[in-house]
Protein backbone atom coordinates (compact mmCIF):
# COMPACT_ATOMS: atom_id res chain seq x y z
CA UNK A 1 0.00 0.00 0.00
CA UNK A 2 2.22 2.66 -1.42
CA UNK A 3 -0.15 5.59 0.07
CA UNK A 4 0.51 4.27 3.93
CA UNK A 5 4.85 4.42 3.34
CA UNK A 6 4.07 8.15 1.79
CA UNK A 7 4.91 11.17 4.71
CA UNK A 8 2.38 13.43 5.31
CA UNK A 9 2.65 16.95 6.34
CA UNK A 10 -0.55 16.97 7.62
CA UNK A 11 -1.99 13.44 8.25
CA UNK A 12 -5.70 13.21 9.45
CA UNK A 13 -6.50 13.18 13.08
CA UNK A 14 -9.20 10.87 14.69
CA UNK A 15 -11.71 11.16 17.46
CA UNK A 16 -13.78 9.36 19.09
CA UNK A 17 -17.01 11.42 20.33
CA UNK A 18 -18.85 8.25 21.30
CA UNK A 19 -22.75 9.52 21.69
CA UNK A 20 -23.09 13.30 21.01
CA UNK A 21 -26.34 15.60 20.46
CA UNK A 22 -27.24 15.96 16.25
CA UNK A 23 -26.75 19.84 16.94
CA UNK A 24 -23.98 20.32 19.58
CA UNK A 25 -21.89 17.81 16.71
CA UNK A 26 -22.69 19.72 14.20
CA UNK A 27 -21.72 23.20 15.58
CA UNK A 28 -18.45 21.67 16.60
CA UNK A 29 -18.18 20.57 13.00
CA UNK A 30 -18.19 24.22 11.80
CA UNK A 31 -15.21 24.66 14.33
CA UNK A 32 -13.28 22.29 13.27
CA UNK A 33 -13.83 23.10 9.52
CA UNK A 34 -13.32 26.74 10.07
CA UNK A 35 -9.82 25.90 11.60
CA UNK A 36 -8.69 23.35 8.91
CA UNK A 37 -9.81 26.32 6.03
CA UNK A 38 -7.37 28.87 7.89
CA UNK A 39 -4.66 26.14 7.85
CA UNK A 40 -4.98 26.41 12.16
CA UNK A 41 -6.25 22.90 12.42
CA UNK A 42 -5.00 18.99 10.93
CA UNK A 43 -7.15 17.23 8.49
CA UNK A 44 -9.59 15.28 11.19
CA UNK A 45 -11.94 12.08 11.08
CA UNK A 46 -14.72 12.45 13.77
CA UNK A 47 -16.58 9.46 14.54
CA UNK A 48 -19.70 9.39 17.10
CA UNK A 49 -23.57 8.29 17.22
CA UNK A 50 -26.63 10.61 17.65
CA UNK A 51 -29.25 10.19 20.14
CA UNK A 52 -31.72 9.84 17.41
CA UNK A 53 -32.79 12.26 15.28
CA UNK A 54 -34.46 13.05 11.83
CA UNK A 55 -32.42 15.64 9.46
CA UNK A 56 -33.30 17.51 6.55
CA UNK A 57 -31.23 18.82 3.48
CA UNK A 58 -32.99 21.66 2.15
CA UNK A 59 -34.56 19.63 -0.93
CA UNK A 60 -36.70 17.98 1.74
CA UNK A 61 -40.26 18.29 0.17
CA UNK A 62 -43.45 18.54 3.08
CA UNK A 63 -44.10 14.78 2.33
CA UNK A 64 -41.24 13.48 3.00
CA UNK A 65 -40.96 14.61 6.35
CA UNK A 66 -42.73 12.51 9.45
CA UNK A 67 -46.67 12.97 9.41
CA UNK A 68 -46.65 13.20 13.20
CA UNK A 69 -44.95 16.25 13.87
CA UNK A 70 -41.62 14.51 15.22
CA UNK A 71 -38.94 17.28 15.14
CA UNK A 72 -36.49 17.53 11.92
CA UNK A 73 -33.35 19.30 12.26
CA UNK A 74 -33.29 21.61 8.72
CA UNK A 75 -29.07 20.80 8.12
CA UNK A 76 -26.98 22.17 5.13
CA UNK A 77 -25.38 18.92 3.57
CA UNK A 78 -26.30 17.37 0.52
CA UNK A 79 -29.43 15.45 -0.13
CA UNK A 80 -32.81 14.80 1.22
CA UNK A 81 -34.34 13.69 4.82
CA UNK A 82 -32.48 11.03 6.92
CA UNK A 83 -32.21 9.52 10.12
CA UNK A 84 -29.40 9.08 12.78
CA UNK A 85 -29.71 7.17 16.10
CA UNK A 86 -27.92 4.89 18.17
CA UNK A 87 -26.59 1.43 16.13
CA UNK A 88 -25.61 3.88 12.97
CA UNK A 89 -21.95 4.86 13.00
CA UNK A 90 -21.31 8.00 11.77
CA UNK A 91 -18.54 9.59 10.20
CA UNK A 92 -17.26 13.27 9.59
CA UNK A 93 -14.43 13.52 7.86
CA UNK A 94 -12.88 17.11 7.41
CA UNK A 95 -10.22 17.22 4.88
CA UNK A 96 -8.83 19.65 2.39
CA UNK A 97 -9.07 18.25 -0.89
CA UNK A 98 -6.05 18.06 -2.84
CA UNK A 99 -8.76 18.87 -5.40
CA UNK A 100 -10.66 21.45 -3.76
CA UNK A 101 -13.58 21.22 -6.43
CA UNK A 102 -13.71 17.00 -7.05
CA UNK A 103 -16.52 16.02 -5.07
CA UNK A 104 -17.58 13.35 -7.01
CA UNK A 105 -13.85 12.12 -6.13
CA UNK A 106 -14.46 12.85 -3.01
CA UNK A 107 -17.45 10.81 -2.12
CA UNK A 108 -16.31 7.52 -4.40
CA UNK A 109 -13.70 7.01 -2.26
CA UNK A 110 -15.91 7.34 0.72
CA UNK A 111 -18.12 4.58 -0.80
CA UNK A 112 -15.59 2.45 -1.86
CA UNK A 113 -14.10 2.62 1.89
CA UNK A 114 -17.01 1.76 3.35
CA UNK A 115 -17.76 -1.10 0.66
CA UNK A 116 -14.39 -2.55 1.49
CA UNK A 117 -14.89 -2.36 5.40
CA UNK A 118 -18.50 -4.45 4.52
CA UNK A 119 -16.94 -6.69 2.86
CA UNK A 120 -14.15 -7.50 5.44
CA UNK A 121 -16.85 -7.93 7.92
CA UNK A 122 -18.56 -10.73 5.72
CA UNK A 123 -21.18 -8.12 3.83
CA UNK A 124 -21.37 -7.55 -0.33
CA UNK A 125 -22.10 -4.45 -0.87
CA UNK A 126 -22.17 -1.72 -4.31
CA UNK A 127 -22.56 1.72 -5.11
CA UNK A 128 -25.96 2.26 -7.09
CA UNK A 129 -24.74 4.96 -10.24
CA UNK A 130 -25.88 8.24 -9.75
CA UNK A 131 -27.27 7.55 -6.46
CA UNK A 132 -24.71 8.33 -3.15
CA UNK A 133 -24.27 5.69 -0.79
CA UNK A 134 -23.86 1.97 -0.11
CA UNK A 135 -26.27 -0.34 -1.52
CA UNK A 136 -27.32 -4.28 -1.02
CA UNK A 137 -28.44 -4.85 -4.49
CA UNK A 138 -30.01 -8.46 -5.09
CA UNK A 139 -33.00 -10.37 -6.06
CA UNK A 140 -34.73 -9.15 -2.89
CA UNK A 141 -34.53 -5.45 -4.17
CA UNK A 142 -32.47 -2.38 -3.89
CA UNK A 143 -31.51 -1.29 -0.31
CA UNK A 144 -29.61 1.22 1.31
CA UNK A 145 -26.96 0.49 4.14
CA UNK A 146 -25.16 3.73 4.48
CA UNK A 147 -26.18 7.36 3.24
CA UNK A 148 -23.64 9.78 2.50
CA UNK A 149 -24.46 14.04 2.65
CA UNK A 150 -21.41 16.06 1.99
CA UNK A 151 -20.94 19.99 1.87
CA UNK A 152 -17.82 21.57 0.79
CA UNK A 153 -16.70 25.01 1.58
CA UNK A 154 -13.13 26.23 0.49
CA UNK A 155 -12.23 22.42 -0.80
CA UNK A 156 -12.56 21.31 2.82
CA UNK A 157 -15.34 18.80 3.22
CA UNK A 158 -17.95 18.51 6.34
CA UNK A 159 -21.23 16.14 6.89
CA UNK A 160 -20.16 12.68 6.03
CA UNK A 161 -21.47 9.54 5.92
CA UNK A 162 -23.94 7.15 8.33
CA UNK A 163 -23.52 3.34 8.41
CA UNK A 164 -26.15 1.06 9.65
CA UNK A 165 -25.06 -1.32 11.89
CA UNK A 166 -27.63 -2.62 13.66
CA UNK A 167 -30.46 0.31 14.82
CA UNK A 168 -34.02 0.47 15.44
CA UNK A 169 -34.76 0.19 11.49
CA UNK A 170 -38.23 1.11 12.72
CA UNK A 171 -37.14 4.90 12.49
CA UNK A 172 -37.32 4.80 8.75
CA UNK A 173 -40.62 3.90 8.56
CA UNK A 174 -42.02 7.46 9.26
CA UNK A 175 -39.49 9.04 6.71
CA UNK A 176 -38.87 8.47 2.79
CA UNK A 177 -35.25 8.03 3.56
CA UNK A 178 -33.21 10.51 1.09
CA UNK A 179 -36.17 11.24 -0.99
CA UNK A 180 -36.56 7.30 -2.30
CA UNK A 181 -40.05 5.57 -2.82
CA UNK A 182 -39.00 2.92 -4.75
CA UNK A 183 -36.02 1.84 -2.32
CA UNK A 184 -35.63 0.38 1.33
CA UNK A 185 -32.91 1.21 3.82
CA UNK A 186 -31.18 -1.77 5.76
CA UNK A 187 -28.79 -2.66 8.37
CA UNK A 188 -25.37 -4.73 8.50
CA UNK A 189 -27.17 -6.51 11.59
CA UNK A 190 -30.22 -7.07 9.12
CA UNK A 191 -28.22 -8.41 5.75
CA UNK A 192 -25.89 -10.91 8.50
CA UNK A 193 -28.92 -12.25 10.38
CA UNK A 194 -26.42 -11.76 13.30
CA UNK A 195 -25.49 -8.77 15.59
CA UNK A 196 -22.97 -7.13 15.36
CA UNK A 197 -22.26 -3.56 17.53
CA UNK A 198 -20.60 -0.52 16.27
CA UNK A 199 -17.83 -1.12 18.16
CA UNK A 200 -17.23 -4.35 16.32
CA UNK A 201 -17.15 -2.29 13.02
CA UNK A 202 -15.93 0.99 13.87
CA UNK A 203 -12.24 -0.32 13.71
CA UNK A 204 -12.72 -1.50 10.16
CA UNK A 205 -14.06 1.36 9.04
CA UNK A 206 -12.05 3.29 10.65
CA UNK A 207 -9.00 1.73 8.92
CA UNK A 208 -10.57 1.86 5.27
CA UNK A 209 -11.70 5.54 5.27
CA UNK A 210 -8.09 6.56 7.10
CA UNK A 211 -6.87 5.37 3.80
CA UNK A 212 -8.97 7.14 1.21
CA UNK A 213 -8.84 10.06 3.14
CA UNK A 214 -5.29 10.16 2.80
CA UNK A 215 -5.31 9.29 -1.27
CA UNK A 216 -7.48 12.52 -1.64
CA UNK A 217 -6.21 15.35 0.99
CA UNK A 218 -3.45 17.76 1.21
CA UNK B 1 -10.50 16.87 -21.18
CA UNK B 2 -12.84 19.62 -20.46
CA UNK B 3 -13.83 22.55 -22.63
CA UNK B 4 -12.10 25.68 -21.99
CA UNK B 5 -13.12 28.60 -24.60
CA UNK B 6 -10.86 30.59 -25.42
CA UNK B 7 -12.76 34.04 -25.12
CA UNK B 8 -13.34 33.86 -21.65
CA UNK B 9 -11.79 34.56 -18.40
CA UNK B 10 -11.31 32.02 -15.25
CA UNK B 11 -10.93 32.18 -11.67
CA UNK B 12 -8.63 29.17 -9.18
CA UNK B 13 -12.42 28.17 -8.16
CA UNK B 14 -12.82 27.64 -11.10
CA UNK B 15 -15.52 30.40 -12.67
CA UNK B 16 -15.49 31.66 -16.07
CA UNK B 17 -16.24 35.74 -16.44
CA UNK B 18 -17.13 36.95 -20.10
CA UNK B 19 -17.33 40.92 -21.08
CA UNK B 20 -21.11 41.43 -22.13
CA UNK B 21 -22.14 44.70 -24.26
CA UNK B 22 -21.93 46.99 -21.52
CA UNK B 23 -18.19 47.41 -20.33
CA UNK B 24 -19.16 47.28 -16.76
CA UNK B 25 -21.20 44.37 -16.83
CA UNK B 26 -19.67 40.69 -16.75
CA UNK B 27 -21.97 37.76 -17.00
CA UNK B 28 -20.47 34.51 -14.45
CA UNK B 29 -20.61 30.63 -13.97
CA UNK B 30 -19.12 27.79 -13.05
CA UNK B 31 -16.55 26.08 -15.60
CA UNK B 32 -17.15 23.14 -17.51
CA UNK B 33 -14.01 21.35 -15.41
CA UNK B 34 -16.43 22.04 -11.74
CA UNK B 35 -19.99 20.69 -13.37
CA UNK B 36 -17.87 17.58 -13.88
CA UNK B 37 -16.41 17.08 -10.49
CA UNK B 38 -19.53 18.20 -8.44
CA UNK B 39 -21.58 15.33 -10.50
CA UNK B 40 -25.13 16.07 -11.57
CA UNK B 41 -26.82 19.13 -9.99
CA UNK B 42 -29.87 18.80 -8.83
CA UNK B 43 -30.36 22.48 -7.05
CA UNK B 44 -28.84 26.22 -7.39
CA UNK B 45 -29.42 28.89 -4.80
CA UNK B 46 -28.53 31.72 -6.84
CA UNK B 47 -27.22 35.02 -5.36
CA UNK B 48 -30.39 37.14 -4.79
CA UNK B 49 -30.81 40.96 -7.93
CA UNK B 50 -29.09 43.48 -6.36
CA UNK B 51 -26.61 42.06 -3.81
CA UNK B 52 -23.46 43.78 -3.19
CA UNK B 53 -20.94 40.51 -3.66
CA UNK B 54 -16.96 41.05 -3.44
CA UNK B 55 -14.32 38.60 -4.76
CA UNK B 56 -14.31 35.88 -2.95
CA UNK B 57 -17.31 36.12 -1.15
CA UNK B 58 -20.07 33.62 -1.16
CA UNK B 59 -22.78 34.46 -3.48
CA UNK B 60 -24.67 31.37 -3.97
CA UNK B 61 -24.59 27.33 -3.33
CA UNK B 62 -24.76 24.53 -5.76
CA UNK B 63 -26.25 21.04 -4.62
CA UNK B 64 -25.00 18.44 -6.79
CA UNK B 65 -26.42 14.52 -5.91
CA UNK B 66 -23.02 14.07 -4.33
CA UNK B 67 -22.69 17.72 -2.27
CA UNK B 68 -23.47 20.95 -1.30
CA UNK B 69 -20.53 23.41 -2.75
CA UNK B 70 -20.31 27.05 -2.30
CA UNK B 71 -19.82 29.76 -5.24
CA UNK B 72 -17.59 32.55 -4.76
CA UNK B 73 -17.97 36.08 -6.81
CA UNK B 74 -14.94 36.16 -9.20
CA UNK B 75 -15.32 40.35 -9.34
CA UNK B 76 -16.72 42.95 -6.36
CA UNK B 77 -19.76 44.58 -7.54
CA UNK B 78 -23.97 44.53 -7.66
CA UNK B 79 -25.93 41.35 -8.99
CA UNK B 80 -27.61 43.02 -11.64
CA UNK B 81 -29.49 39.75 -13.16
CA UNK B 82 -29.81 35.99 -12.27
CA UNK B 83 -30.22 33.45 -14.46
CA UNK B 84 -33.79 32.22 -12.49
CA UNK B 85 -34.17 29.37 -15.42
CA UNK B 86 -31.48 27.82 -13.40
CA UNK B 87 -34.45 27.25 -10.67
CA UNK B 88 -36.61 25.02 -12.20
CA UNK B 89 -33.72 23.46 -14.47
CA UNK B 90 -30.40 23.31 -12.57
CA UNK B 91 -29.01 20.84 -14.79
CA UNK B 92 -28.33 23.23 -17.69
CA UNK B 93 -24.90 23.87 -15.72
CA UNK B 94 -24.21 20.74 -16.55
CA UNK B 95 -25.29 20.58 -20.61
CA UNK B 96 -24.26 23.72 -21.29
CA UNK B 97 -21.90 25.25 -18.20
CA UNK B 98 -20.65 28.15 -20.69
CA UNK B 99 -24.19 29.45 -22.29
CA UNK B 100 -27.82 28.30 -20.78
CA UNK B 101 -26.19 27.40 -17.71
CA UNK B 102 -24.48 30.88 -17.08
CA UNK B 103 -25.26 31.86 -13.59
CA UNK B 104 -25.81 35.82 -12.62
CA UNK B 105 -24.51 39.24 -14.17
CA UNK B 106 -22.11 41.63 -12.09
CA UNK B 107 -21.72 45.40 -12.55
CA UNK B 108 -18.28 45.78 -11.30
CA UNK B 109 -17.30 48.91 -8.74
CA UNK B 110 -13.47 49.47 -9.99
CA UNK B 111 -10.97 47.92 -11.40
CA UNK B 112 -11.25 43.98 -12.68
CA UNK B 113 -9.51 41.46 -10.54
CA UNK B 114 -6.37 39.77 -11.76
CA UNK B 115 -8.24 36.44 -13.56
CA UNK B 116 -6.49 33.62 -15.70
CA UNK B 117 -6.83 33.48 -19.75
CA UNK B 118 -8.19 30.02 -21.06
CA UNK B 119 -4.64 29.02 -21.91
CA UNK B 120 -3.78 29.08 -18.56
CA UNK B 121 -6.25 27.20 -16.97
CA UNK B 122 -5.89 25.06 -18.86
CA UNK B 123 -2.91 23.86 -17.52
CA UNK B 124 -4.04 24.42 -14.49
CA UNK B 125 -6.70 21.78 -15.14
CA UNK B 126 -4.78 19.43 -17.39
Amino acid sequence: MYSSLRVKSNPTVVEHLGLVEYQAAWDYQREVQANVIENRGSNTLILLEHPSVYTAGRRTQTHERPLDGTPVIDVDRGGKITWHGEGQLVGYPIIKLSNPNDVVGFVREIESALIEACAEIGLKSERYCERSGVWIRDEKGDRKLAAIGIRVAKGVTMHGFALNVDPDMTAFDRISACGFTDTGVTSISKELGSKISVAEVLPVVEAKILIALDRISK
Amino acid sequence: MSEVPNELHFTAEHEWVAGTEDPNIYRIGITDFAQSALGDIVYIQLPKKGLQVSTGVICGEIESTKSVSEIYSPLTGEVVRVNESLEAAPERINSDSYGAGWIAEIKITGPLPELMSAEKYRQITA
